[in-house]
């Protein structure tokens, strides 16, 4: 009944094959950070860049769950079981979606950048002009 | 009274009847899943809290101008590596390798440790600038609130888990360990990454 007792096709087998998936999935996940890093500096309207990061965030936590998770390896009962928090934000998202696009104005402010601010405002920089407000 | 008795013989026999594991794990890795989805919903619930107050807030600063972009992406990179390595402890674990389960388990403990550091350092670089729980020197005062509630809800796990961690390699080392322990703290380090690839997307980039 314990755990250790079974064969788990995620850890046998050799090491030098796991350790290829774990550092193959590392790979992808660096890439598709560095692709949402994109979609979060692209001129792409707020909606489309939403629909764009979620599907990257999503692709992400299946490579996490069930590479680095085993869900791969577990029983469909488990599986589904982790899908409920999923589920249930989904639902509360559009329990409240409503109200809150009723009142959005979606004006997005525009700031100096962390960089800019980091040089002292005597040298040039902007660092201290935002506390003016 | 024998048909009741089939029944019952049926219902036992079952799945689901007990004396069984219908989810095929032992009861510690199962607990670990339940607390995981659990937590998973109270993140849940802080994110779309912050899209809340985001969408009925008049105005929202561009975060990507905000925040040192570069840093998070590096913290981002230290959590994914971190639990890459984790994954290779676990491996290591499972296959009787306590020394090499460490090594692992060291390095995972490093990775979480470069985090908070960079987090500590985000957040009093963030505080210098004159952000407090109910002041935000860019706008609303939501977004310095979200900032703080959900990175730094983020960052108490990330601590914990450097903590559990740091217990499961010491027994370890001294031969105490048990792949179940070491796969569940693996677990939660691993959830802790899939709450930071949502709070990343959703909070730094959107």
């Amino acid at each position: 009944m314990t755990h250790d007792a079974h064969t788990d096709p995620g850890h046998g087998g050799g090491h030098a094959t796991s350790y290829r998936q774990y550092i193959m999935t590392w790979c992808w996940l660096l890439v598709m950070t560095l692709l949402a890093l994109g979609i979060g500096y692209a001129p792409v309207p707020e909606g489309i860049k939403g629909m764009l990061l979620v599907a990257v965030t999503l692709a992400k936590i299946f490579l996490i769950a069930s590479i680095f998770m085993h869900l791969k390896f577990e029983k469909m009962n488990l599986v589904m079981l982790t899908f409920s928090p999923l589920v249930l934000s989904v639902i509360l998202f559009f329990m409240t979606f409503g109200d809150a696009a009723g009142s959005a104005t979606h004006i997005i402010e525009t700031h100096p950048s962390y960089d800019e601010r980091s040089v002292p405002a005597h040298e040039g920089g902007a660092a201290g002009a935002e506390h003016k407000k | 009274m024998d048909a009741t008795l089939a029944e019952q013989q049926r219902i036992l026999a079952s799945d689901w009847g007990g004396g069984k594991s219908p989810f095929g794990t032992s009861w510690s890795k199962f607990m670990m899943w339940i607390f995981i989805i659990s937590d998973a919903l109270t993140f849940a619930g802080f994110l779309i809290a912050y899209g809340f107050m985001r969408m009925t807030s008049p105005s929202w600063p561009k975060q990507t101008e905000v925040f040192n972009m570069t840093l998070i992406t590096f913290m981002t990179f230290a959590l994914i590596s971190s639990s890459a390595v984790m994954a290779m402890a676990v491996g290591e674990a499972r296959a009787g390798n306590p020394k090499k389960a460490v090594k692992f388990l060291t390095m995972t403990i490093i990775g979480g440790t470069i985090f908070l550091g960079c987090q500590v350092y985000e957040w009093s670089h963030f505080i210098g600038e004159g952000a407090t729980l109910t002041h935000n020197p860019w706008g609303v005062p939501q977004f310095a609130a979200g900032f703080f509630v959900i990175t730094g809800f983020h960052g108490f796990h990330v601590l914990t888990g450097v903590t559990i961690l740091a217990i499961v390699a010491l027994r370890a080392a001294f031969g105490k360990y048990s792949a179940d322990g070491v796969e569940n703290a693996g677990l939660y380090w691993h959830f802790v990454d899939v709450v930071w690839v949502f709070v990343f997307a959703f909070f730094y980039l959107l």
